[in-house]
């Protein structure tokens, strides 16, 4: 395909998108000319960047795994998911229990364009374009109404999406309706940008957003606690990235294991 | 040879690298993949770079493989080639405990390059692969976003491509025809069109292909399968590609039939009355004003109808019964019509028949006759039978003559004409009462802007020979000239003749200008017939009035002179009249200017001869050239039954008077053709009256010319020389009902 359409220019591709942003720092390369400039932008100011991204995206694989192999869930919501790239939270899942089923969310058109063309074939996982600000219109959804049986525990994954999500947004209110719209035995699985360390950086980082669709909203470690205040925790708690269960049997060394703080997001899994 | 590894010594070689390989590569990817997998994976390759580096005759191909699935394996990591790159130079030949002689490092070398080619062909087809994904997406996603459009639109939609076969259309476009998919791909959108609309839509669609425009706007008629006609406004836009090519036609119709009913439905309660149905007023100004355009030289009449006792009706049983009388009456005249008439309510009880291509006012009176007749019979409303009956106005003109307010206002006075004599009858406008009824102070203040709006226009009436006789009657007698008698066109009277306004125009000396203009006017029009004859010969000369007042205007002589001048009308063609009483009133100065004129060559007639204080003397010193006799001499002459000898005798002394002072004799009035007789045995030279012809348009004057034969030599007096000036010939004019 070498020609975009007249009426897509100017709608997703002359503008950067975190999604695509966030895969190329993974060194994919799903991703157009701006969302490289914009993601070199933001290595310029946050040279740590790719290597948080690979840190997010292994904590990501860590915790699937752990609710899949250790607290048998077999169902996820997947809010905020991507461009899927290679280990996505199906992959994962479904290589440890093949009836795991997933719904992919995200707002961004490209992304979830991009997750349908890939999960054609995929009974299993559906996606569904739709702003995480809405917990109603997705738990409504036909996507997740019809794949998920949210009577059944259900691991509901907020992986570096919710400081996208400003305050003004009520992050609480949006994490009470996915809890409460969940069965008990429920997980939810969240890692979140703090500028608690490297503020400098992170706040760096954080203005090159301000040109995407998304701007970032660092929070500290108190409020992401309180954000998970109707979760217990499971071990170790909320910790920088790459120190929740380290795993280098699967998945492979975290290139910040070193020096956790450095990827400047807390990760936590909690069960209700 | 010393590459000779034995198996158990290779197996071991083997293990320790991909284990090695495994740790440089997992730490420099973030592939989610077990350790474990990977190093059983690396394992397998490792035997096949081993086979590689050890084979008898080396080739360094299969490297390349190995290459490619480290890419494959690592998904292409950043880091991952670096590391195997790395690792295989520092640890493959130690790990498989042999001597790094320079063949085994040359090889190990070529391997090494081997590898990174196949890793990177690797790398970029799964950089292009993924380019090639998101782009898809971004346009699958962009296309949900169309599709959103397209499918939801309430405006139909429409592709065609590059020949205007369509390759797509919307839901709402086949909803709004009422056709299934299959019967629209591969069609032209105009075979959708109603047949009358179809061709041209086809050659713009065709045009803007080859052409443009970028943008088509139209309104036209869509028609589909089951026989619904669809009124549409449709907006084509041709998208075309950098090189010309690919053009796609995308056509946008939006459904305008609501839109249009209410429209036309609006535009018919506009132009009809909402309780009979009848067409309203709107339409009889219509109809008027087509005619006036289309037809100026026929004729029209009209008949404006009131309900007699219809208001009685009204306030003794009821609107209701009111409307239902309106509504049968309506019935009742509209069966009285004629083919070509046209019926219309005006408001109340109040009807117009408008008559188109009228005759005469017997095609008025014979529609009034027909009304009367068909309301006749009583109207029966429920079990009431109420006669009802009706006066009317009639009005038959020249369709030129006035426009429509003219006409309404002649047919309405008309009508209270009939009204005030009585009920069921009918009353004809007569134009002289309406004009006395005029007040001679609206007209004088309307004078001054009449005459700068030129509201004047010039009537001549023929001026026919009495000499020349033919056996088959009067009427014959050749036409030599023609009295030009000015009409005012008023737009609120209608045609006034100069018995209304030329006193007044005297009075306030508006008659100046306009005196003016009608002799500009009748000069053109004589120098226009004087082309119709070769050499002029037979043209009519034409006589125009001259008020005393105009006499005084110290230029006068100048300006008929310019005037002829500009004309290019001869002196000799041109009459001018002044009345007896005008011309002894005339003073010295005035004088001088009459004889002025007369040197010119213009000649002097004297209008209403003999009604005023005749003193005969002064005709010997004035430049006169004709006497006109009034009408009271011409009536004296009666009829064949009741002859007054003695009118007769004055009469034939005038003539012999007037041609021994050699001086022409027109007769005015001359009605019956007794009279032209007698007026012929008297020797009287040249006569008009409606005998001959009434004033007639300039129209009618050039179509008689163009009839007439080729004219006779000039009528020279009989009996007489020619007289010295003004060589001939019948002078004419008369003030006659003009
Ligand atoms: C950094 S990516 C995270 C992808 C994935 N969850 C991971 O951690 O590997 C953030 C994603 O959140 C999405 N996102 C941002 N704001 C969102 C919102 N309001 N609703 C849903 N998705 C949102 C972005 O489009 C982007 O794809």
């Amino acid at each position: 395909m070498d020609e975009v359409p007249g009426w897509a220019a100017g709608v997703d591709v002359d503008r950067p998108s975190a999604a695509r942003m966030y895969d190329y720092a993974l060194g994919g390369s799903h991703n157009f000319a701006a969302d490289r400039e914009a993601t070199q932008a933001v290595i310029a100011a946050f040279p740590d960047g790719p290597l948080v991204a690979r840190s997010n995206r292994l904590f990501l694989h860590r915790a699937v795994r752990f609710l899949a192999a250790e607290a048998g869930i077999t169902q996820f919501l997947d809010l905020g998911s991507g461009v899927p790239t290679v280990g996505n939270v199906h992959e994962v899942a479904q290589g440890i229990n093949p009836q795991a089923r997933v719904v992919y969310v995200d707002i961004d058109p490209v992304a979830v364009a991009h997750s349908r063309m890939l999960l054609a074939d995929n009974p299993q996982a559906a996606v569904l374009q739709a702003d995480i600000r809405e917990p109603a219109c997705i738990l409504r959804s036909s996507e997740v109404t019809e794949l998920l049986d949210l009577s059944q525990p259900t691991a509901v994954l907020m992986v570096t999406v919710l400081h996208f999500v400003a305050d003004g947004d009520d992050p609480a209110g949006i994490i009470e309706a996915f809890r409460t719209a969940t069965a008990p035995g429920s997980y939810l699985a969240i890692s979140h940008v703090t500028a608690d360390e490297r503020a400098e950086q992170v706040h760096g980082a954080g203005k090159v957003y301000e040109s995407t669709s998304t701007g970032v909203t660092p929070r500290t470690r108190t409020v992401i606690a309180g954000l998970l205040a109707g979760y217990d925790l499971v071990e170790p708690g909320l910790v920088y990235l790459p120190s929740w269960r380290p795993d280098e049997e699967h998945g492979g060394l975290d290139p910040l294991a070193a020096d956790p703080s450095r990827a400047v997001a807390l990760a936590g899994v909690g069960r209700r | 040879m010393e590459k000779f590894l034995s198996p158990a010594a290779r197996r071991r070689g083997v293990a320790r690298f991909a284990q090695v390989w495994a740790r440089a590569i997992v730490g420099a990817s973030y592939p989610a993949t077990d350790l474990v997998d990977v190093e059983e994976r690396l394992g397998g390759l490792t035997e096949r770079l081993v086979d590689a580096l050890l084979a008898e005759a080396f080739a360094e191909e299969p490297a390349a493989a190995v290459g490619a699935a480290v890419a494959e394996h690592t998904f292409a990591a950043a880091d991952a080639l670096a590391a195997t790159i790395r690792v295989c130079g520092a640890r493959l030949l130690t790990e498989l405990c042999l001597d790094a002689n320079e063949e085994l490092t040359g090889r190990v070398a070529a391997l090494q390059g081997a590898l990174a080619q196949g890793y990177t062909r690797a790398l970029r087809e799964r950089i292009l692969a993924g380019q090639d994904s998101i782009h898809r997406a971004a346009h699958q996603a962009t296309d949900a976003r169309f599709q959103m459009i397209f499918g939801g639109a309430a405006i139909g939609i429409v592709f065609a491509d590059a020949s205007g076969r369509i390759f797509d259309a919307n839901d709402a476009f086949l909803r709004m025809l009422g056709l299934a998919p299959h019967r629209v791909h591969g069609r032209a959108l105009h075979e959708f069109a109603h047949p009358e609309d179809a061709a041209g839509l086809r050659d713009a669609h065709n045009a803007q292909r080859v052409a443009g425009p970028v943008h088509l706007r139209t309104e036209l008629r869509l028609a589909g399968p089951a026989g619904v006609t669809v009124r549409a406004e449709l907006t084509t836009s041709c998208l075309r590609r950098a090189d010309g090519h690919g053009e796609v036609q995308l056509s946008m119709i939006l459904d305008v039939t609501e839109r249009h009913r209410l429209q036309s439905q609006l535009r018919r309660q506009a132009r009809q009355d909402p309780l009979t149905g009848l067409p309203n007023r709107t339409v009889l100004v219509e109809r008027v004003t087509e005619l006036m355009a289309a037809e100026p030289d026929r004729r029209l009449g009209l008949c404006f109808i009131d309900l007699d006792g219809f208001k009685a009706v009204n306030d003794s049983l009821g609107h209701d019964v009111g409307d239902r009388v309106l509504i049968a009456v309506a019935g009742r005249l509209t069966g009285a019509l004629d083919a070509g008439q046209l019926l219309v309510r005006m408001g109340g009880d109040e009807f117009v028949i408008l008559l188109a291509g009228t005759t005469g006012i017997d095609d008025v009176t014979a529609t009034a006759r027909a009304v009367l007749a068909a309301l006749a019979e009583p109207v029966r409303v429920g079990d009431q039978a109420l006669s009802i009956g009706a006066s009317m106005g009639l009005v038959e003109r020249p369709v030129a003559d006035g426009d429509l307010a003219d006409l309404l206002r002649a047919a309405d006075i008309t009508l209270y004409q009939a009204k005030d004599a009585g009920r069921g009858r009918w009353a004809v406008f007569d134009a002289e009462r309406n004009a006395r009824q005029v007040t001679r102070h609206t007209l004088s203040t309307m004078l001054p802007g009449a005459v700068e709006q030129d509201q004047f226009t010039v009537v001549y009436q023929p001026i026919v020979t009495l000499g020349g006789r033919s056996g088959a009657g009067w009427p014959g007698g050749a036409m030599v000239g023609v009295e030009a008698l000015v009409r005012w066109r008023h737009p609120r009277f209608g045609v006034l003749t100069p018995e209304a306004f030329i006193g007044l125009a005297e009075e306030t000396g508006q008659i100046v200008p306009l005196g003016r203009r009608v002799l500009e006017l009748a000069c053109r029009q004589a120098a226009e017939w004087r082309e119709l004859r070769p050499d002029g010969a037979g043209a009519p000369y034409v006589s125009v009035n001259l008020t005393a007042r105009q006499t005084r205007e110290a230029d006068l002589v100048d300006q008929v002179a310019r005037i002829l001048d500009e004309t290019g009308l001869p002196a000799q063609m041109l009459q001018l009249e002044l009345t007896e009483s005008e011309m002894m009133s005339t003073a010295d100065e005035p004088m001088r200017a009459l004889d002025g004129l007369a040197a010119m060559g213009v000649r002097i007639a004297i209008d209403d001869f003999g009604t005023g204080y005749s003193n005969l003397a002064y005709l010997r010193r004035l430049p006169v050239h004709t006497l006109k006799l009034a009408g009271p001499f011409v009536d004296d002459f009666g009829s064949a039954r009741r002859h007054d000898p003695d009118g007769e005798k004055i009469v034939r002394m005038l003539v012999e008077l007037a041609h021994s002072l050699r001086l022409t004799v027109t007769a005015e009035g001359v009605e019956t053709a007794d009279q032209a007789e007698r007026l012929c045995q008297v020797d009287c030279d040249s006569a008009q009256g409606y005998l001959f012809a009434r004033p007639l348009p300039p129209g009618e004057i050039t179509r008689r010319l163009r009839a007439a034969p080729a004219p006779a030599p000039v009528t020279v007096l009989p009996g007489t020389e020619l007289p010295e000036r003004g060589q001939s010939v019948l002078l004419p004019h008369v003030l006659s009902r003009k």
